[in-house]
Formats: structure tokens, sequence, C-alpha cells
């Protein structure tokens, strides 16, 4: 394959690049689009159990008064401990601030740092993977205590503290200027993993968050994330959740008149990736439905482009083709090697094409991975890790041997059936 | 152009997927851009948010004396204050879900005779449309505007009623001209919808600069005839100021300067200050994101056309040499052989351009337009839009006929003929 990539490279140059660079620039641009999907729903730390998650970000309420109007917006605690927390076909959840906000961390008598800090429970540590390079997070005693306690990154602990050893934990400072003892360190979170990021992690009970409510505390200003022992259980976690929201609304509705409008919450990563508004339930397929539209125009027009040149490409070899045929060779057999022939072309430039997405996402990653309406100024980083998976691999050799067959199928069939007699 | 019909049905096809493509996205553009480019309504040049958190009891700096609502609600008042007496500032106001380029809304409900209309609801205290000079629609100044607040009055924005409905409906002024009562629909007294006291009809002033979302309602419920209450500050959860615009240079670390002592009133603490400008960035993020997604889309469309045209007449003058240097035999000039490759590829641009219109008439009969609560479809719209269309095509088809239609054009009909021999 690589002796007959070298050849056309020799015979036809102008023609064999512009191949080349319309592929390369085809898997470039169909795998940038893919890796900012990808990095919404694919694992990596500290979510990386995404797979498993279920994501229950905002509540809807009505009330007998109110006609069809709603209130929408985060949950309150009440919410979270009686229709969550009960969930035992869950291995575990968690309720968390709804969104970062930012505040002054500093140490006494110093001048304080802008810093963006995440309230959770103590379940937060066991549904994200944070990374923790010293000490470790609060426990359910310290979250029911309400003690003053803070997890924070390594790049806070430095601008704070000046280091981020094992010895600042224990450390004290203040964080609108109430105090708060360090008790964790972690590696860096990326604003991409949207649930889990903050630059400090303290206890929701240490905050005034818990009594932020509205609705007569049925809402508030947390959300929630549901994670199963595995994927399939999600059926069951669901069955469940419906008998409790049944049993929930019919409380309420019996009290003071209100009911929880479910908009069939909670969702997979991939649907809360797409969800933007409290009040609309968001539309999975018809996001499916665009991307697979995106993915169709990106690779169809390079392959009708690539299918003219194919075509006079192989044009050129009829007399090649029909000495072969007259010594013996099959039309599947011409066929498959003309396919297998072309396709040596398209895994090198879509091997190139791939190379300069991953370059490109990786340069430009705060520009190119939209985080919506991003309560943080941190800037947007991405590593390999977050980029590459096995996944994205699959899909970069799925859309080369599906370009390879559309451009070069129709020229290599007609080539393949092409009269011996005529072609000499 | 018949003896290479096969070739030329592959550029055909790609012509035409290209052409309506392109023409989704610059309908996109059109439409985004018109709405962009339509009068805000307000303005945010020189405005910035401050975030003031409440220090916890659990802080050595923790006044119990503030822990009452009428002691909080005089230290925000205070804060206030003291925010307009900086010389620096023009004005200060505290609002709920009312500052522009916000993510969180509240609705209203107001109505006359049988007619209700929706609207956002801003709660406001009176500096805040001297802060994003809102306008009156019989030109009254933002102040006057401010002034009408503080007596109370609910300000409508003249669309109020007609933006949410499908039938024609009066505009506030008119309504407010033909003396009609105005109600609320949200408050009952005895059974009976509460009259407003309507102050002024206002300019509607935009969602955002990507929306055209504008129908809304001011008020100051701490002023309320309703029921006054200053208490009701607390939960007004937005502190905004503006400028003035010779001091706008190192205002945020001024201010971030003063937070522990002038601007530290009750349990008040500031902990950051935004510029509306960054605030809109971050919010309309998403619209601009998609825009430059669809610039590079455009992009790489164009390019497709680009090479599969560079490509394609590269391998046909090849196999026209002798074709050419008949024609140059025959009298034909260089420049002759130029343009009749250029026109082969504008020509086959031309005949399927009306197919390309048919399909982007046809997308717009359903409705599949990249964008949505812009201004309607309209003829002007789509042939601004598939006109670009064909000339973006027409100058990528040239660009890619260039280099090969030059090679033609050299071909020496002496040197052509006799190597064939």
């Amino acid at each position: 394959m690589l002796k007959q990539f070298i050849y056309e490279l020799k015979s036809e140059p102008v023609v064999t690049w512009v191949t080349i660079t319309g592929t390369a620039l085809a898997i470039f641009l169909i795998m940038t689009v893919v890796m900012m999907q990808e990095i919404k729903t694919a694992p990596y730390s500290p979510e990386s159990h995404r797979d498993r998650m279920l994501h229950w970000g905002s509540m809807s309420i009505t009330h007998a008064d109110w006609g069809d109007g709603t209130s929408n917006g985060p949950m309150s605690y009440w919410a979270y401990q009686n229709i969550i927390e009960p969930l035992e076909s869950a291995e575990t959840s968690t309720a968390y601030a709804c969104m970062t906000t930012t505040h002054s961390a500093s140490l006494r008598d110093h001048t304080p740092i802008k810093v963006d800090i995440l309230p959770t429970d103590h379940r937060f540590f066991d549904v994200f993977d944070l990374q923790f390079t010293a000490g470790k997070p609060y426990d359910q005693a310290q979250f029911e205590s309400s003690q003053a306690l803070a997890v924070m990154t390594e790049s806070t602990a430095r601008q704070l503290f000046g280091s981020a050893g094992e010895d600042l934990i224990g450390s004290e400072f203040l964080i609108d200027l109430a105090p708060y003892r360090l008790i964790g360190i972690v590696k860096d979170v990326s604003p991409l993993a949207d649930h889990a990021y903050s630059q400090l992690w303290v206890p929701l009970t240490a905050t005034s968050l818990l009594k932020d409510t509205w609705n007569d505390n049925y809402m508030g200003m947390l959300s929630s994330t549901i994670l199963a022992r595995d994927k399939s259980d999600f059926p069951a976690i669901l069955a469940e959740l419906d008998k409790i929201k049944a049993s929930v609304n019919t409380q309420m509705k019996a009290g003071i008149g209100y009911q929880y409008v479910w908009r069939n919450r909670p969702y997979t990563t991939e649907k809360d990736a797409v969800s933007k508004w409290a009040n609309v339930e968001p539309d999975l397929k018809q996001a499916r439905r665009s991307r697979l539209m995106v993915y169709l125009i990106l690779l169809i027009v390079p392959a009708i482009n690539l299918s003219s040149m194919t075509q006079s490409r192989v044009k050129r070899r009829m007399s090649e083709i029909a000495v072969r045929r007259s010594y013996g060779a099959t039309r599947s057999g011409i066929l498959g090697s003309l396919i297998m022939e072309n396709l040596s072309m398209t895994l090198i430039a879509g091997l190139i094409g791939f190379g300069l997405s991953v370059a490109f996402a990786l340069l430009l990653a705060p520009s190119l991975f939209n985080q919506g309406m991003s309560a943080t100024s941190a800037p947007t980083t991405a590593s390999l890790p977050m980029l590459l998976h096995w996944s994205t691999l699959g899909m970069a050799l799925l859309f080369c041997f599906i370009l390879n067959l559309l451009c070069t199928g129709v020229p290599a069939w007609r080539a393949s059936r092409a009269s011996i007699v005529n072609s000499l | 152009m018949l003896n290479e019909w096969r070739t030329n049905v592959w550029l055909a096809l790609e012509f035409l997927v290209v052409s309506v493509v392109l023409w989704y996205i610059c309908d996109y553009f059109y439409a985004s851009m018109r709405t962009y480019f339509a009068p805000l309504g307000f303005e945010y040049d020189h405005c910035y948010e401050l975030t003031m958190y409440d220090i916890p009891e659990s802080s050595p700096e923790y006044r119990p004396e503030y822990a009452g609502d009428s002691a909080q609600a005089e230290a925000r008042y205070e804060i206030l204050r003291r925010l307009k007496q900086m010389p620096e500032i023009e004005a200060a106001a505290y609002s709920n879900n009312a500052r522009p380029f916000n993510g969180s809304n509240s609705g209203f409900t107001m109505g006359y005779d049988s007619v209700s209309g929706n609207g956002l609801r801003r709660f406001v205290t009176p500096d805040f449309p001297i802060i994003y000079r809102y306008r009156g629609a019989n030109g009254e100044s933002p102040e006057e505007l401010a002034r009408q607040l503080e007596e109370g009055k609910v300000l409508l924005s003249d669309n109020f009623f007609s933006s949410s409905s499908r039938e024609p409906l009066p505009s506030v002024r008119e309504l407010k001209d033909a003396g009609k009562k105005i109600h609320y629909v949200d408050y009952k007294i005895n059974g009976e919808h509460r009259e407003a006291q309507i102050g002024s009809a206002l300019v509607p002033v935009r969602y955002d600069e990507f929306s055209d979302w504008s129908a809304f309602a001011l008020q100051d419920v701490c002023r309320d005839g309703f029921h006054p209450d200053k208490a009701m500050v607390l939960y007004y959860n937005e502190l905004t100021i503006r400028v003035k615009p010779e001091h706008d240079h190192d205002i945020a670390a001024k201010l971030m300067a003063a937070a522990p002592d002038y601007l530290h009133v009750g349990n008040n603490l500031l902990t950051n200050v935004s510029s509306l400008d960054d605030i809109r960035r971050n919010f309309q993020r998403s619209t601009t994101t998609q825009l430059r997604n669809y610039s590079a889309g455009m992009g790489f469309m164009m390019i497709n056309i680009f090479l599969g045209l560079l490509g394609t007449f590269w391998f046909r003058t090849q196999q026209r040499v002798n074709e050419i240097a008949i024609r140059r035999v025959n009298g034909a000039t260089r420049r002759g052989i130029f343009g009749r490759l250029i026109g082969e590829g504008v020509l086959l641009l031309a005949l399927v351009t009306p197919l390309a219109v048919a399909a982007d008439c046809m997308l717009t009969h359903y409705d599949i337009c990249a964008y949505y609560g812009a201004h309607h479809s309209t003829a002007l719209r789509i042939a601004v839009c598939a006109g670009t269309s064909f000339v973006l095509m027409a100058l990528m088809v040239i660009a890619g006929i260039w280099f090969p239609a030059r090679r033609a054009m050299r071909i020496e009909p002496a040197q052509a003929l006799s190597i064939d021999n």
C-alpha cells in the first residue's frame, strides 16, 4: 500500500496533494466537531464515571393557583433529601450548589485573591473522582456538624499559601472574612468538567446556601447527580424515582397546593449537555439529528469532490486494469484492490487530519470548547487524556473508512465492470 | 461539456449540496446580524456589577446587631448611598433578575378589559433606568423614569401587550391615551384584580444582542403602594453601577480597595466587581461560538469547491491537450482558451443554481432555518442569502479553475500535437 501511495505521489503530484489536502481537511474538521461533542460526554477525571451518571440540574414547580405557570430553577435541600437521597437502586448521589460563585480568599492581613467556590455535601467526592495530592475530603460527621473546612486545588494553594504540600493540611485561611481550615488539596480541574469544576470546595452546611430557598422551601440553589452502579441500572433507578415522585407530589398537593413538574428529569450526561433552560426539557433527538446532519455534510461534500478526482485517476489506469482482467483478475478483486489502494492515501491523510485536530484542540481549547453561560472566569483548559479516548480514535478510523468508500466506491465499481477490449 | 458529462454530474451535485449549505449559513448570519444591529434599547458601557456576600456568623467580623431584616435592609441602603457619594459613580441601583445579559428571569402578567399580556418582571430601585439609559416611548429621560419609580409607579414597555399576541393589540401609550385601566393579574383584592399605577410607557429593551424578546415591566416593590416595605430590598439580588466615563479606568481596583472599610456596612462584604462587557461576552458566548463555527463550516465548504475544481480541471486540461492545441491552430487566442475553461465552471454553477434556490425555498417553507426568534423569512432574505451563496461559489469556481486554465492557455500547439504523435 505504501509503495502504491509513493507511486501516485510521484506520477501525479498536484492531484495527489489536492486529494490528501481535501481528505486531511475533511477528517480535521469532522474530528474537531467530534471532540467538541466528546468533551461534554466522554469520561475524564474528575468526571470519570460520566456513563454512570444521571444529572438533576434544575427543578420545576407549579401551584394550583398558577394555571399553566411554572417556576423553574435549582432545587432545595428538602427536594434532594425527599426525592433523590432515598434512592436504593443507585450506588450513591450528591447535592451541590447549582453553580460556582466567585469569593475572596485570603490569609489574615493579606491581600485577598478571587476564587471560584462550590459548596457540596460529603458524598460529592464519592461521585466525582477529584485526585487528592494531600489530605482528604470532609466526611459525613464533619458535614453534619457544619464545620468550616475546605478542599482546594494545587494552583489555588500556591496562590494563597505559596506552596501546595502536605504540610499545609490543617492551615487556616479566610473566605469572605470567615475562617476555614484546609483539609485537602487536589489536582487542578478543568472548567470543562462542568459539574465538578471549582477551585475550592466547602461543605454546604458551612454556608447559608441551604437556607436560600423559595416557593416555600421547595426550590433552592442546589443541583444533584446520581451515580449508578452500572449503566444497566438506569431503568431501575428511573422506575424507583417515578414511585417517589408520585408520592412526593401527592403529599405536596395535599399540603399547600404545590406540585413539581418533572420534565423527565434526571438526564443522562449526553442529554444534560444539551440542556440550556430550566423550563424546557432538552430535545436530545433533535440535537443528535443536527449532529448527524453536520457529519453527513462534512463527509458527503469532500466525498463528492474526491470521487471525481478518483474517477479521473482510475480512468488513467484503465489499460492496466484491462491487462489484469485479461490475466484472470476477477471484478470483485479489481474492486477490492482499488478500494484498498485508495485506503492507504485516505489513512495517511486521515492521520494528518486527526493529528492537526488534536493539536488545534490543545492550542485553542479556550476558544474552541464552548461553556455557554459560564459563571467562572477561569480559562478553559484541555489535556490529551480529555481529548483522546478509544471512542475518538475509533470515530477517526470509521470516518476514514466511510470517506474512502464514498469517494472510491463508485469509480472502482465502474472500472471493474469496464470491457477489457474497450479498455485496451 | 457534454463529453465529460459524468464528471460534470459529480461537480453539479457538489455545487448543489454546497450551495444549499452555504445558503443555510448565510441565512443564519443574515438573521443574527440583522437582530444584532437592531436597536438594543439600553446602554451598558461603563457599567459594572458588584457582588456582595453576607459575612457568616462564624466570622470574627460578623456584627450581630445587623442580624434582623430592618437592620440588614438599612445597611444595604447605606451601601447604595455611599456608592452614589463616590465622585466616580454616576448612579447605583439594586435589582432582581433585571440587569442585562441575565440568565435568571421572573415573569409578570398585566391585563386590561379581558386582555392579558406577559413580560419580564424587573424589580429595581429608582436609579436603574439611569444606569442603563432606559427611555420613555414619548421621549422621557432616564431621570424622569427614576422619579416615577420613586413614586411607586409601574413602568411597562410600550409593546407589553402587543409583543406576546398574534392579534394586533394597542401599545401601552395608546391604552393610556384611551383611558384604559391596566390591572395586575397576579394580585387580587376582594376577588378583583388590583389596578396598577402605570407610569410612562418605555422604549422596548431587548433581552440580549441576539434576541428579539423585549416586553418587560419595571417596578420598585419597596415603594409600591400595595405593600411598601423597605426590607423588600433584601430580595434584590443584583447591585450595578454606572461609572462616569472620565473615571472609568481602574474602578474595579478602587472599589475592591474600598471593600474592607468604606463599603463594609453591616455584614455585607464586596467580593467581586465585573464589567457588563465581560458579563455580556460570557452570556452570549454560545451564540458567538455558533457564528464562529458556521464561519469555519463556510470556509471549509469553499475550500472544498476550490480543491475539487483544481483537481478536476487539472486532469481535464491534461486530457484535452489535443483539443486545445487544435483550437489554437484554428485561431483561438490564449485568453479565449482561458475564458472557455473558466466559463465551463461558471456555466455549470449557473445551471445548478435554480435547483439550489428551489431547495432553499423549501427549507424556508418548512422552517428549517438555522436562526430562531428572528425576523421572519421574506423574499428579500432568501434572495440576499442565495445571491451571496452564488457569489461565494463563483469566486471559488474561478479560483479553482484559474491555475489549470493558465496552464492550458500556455500550451504550444505544435509541441502538443508532436508529443502525441
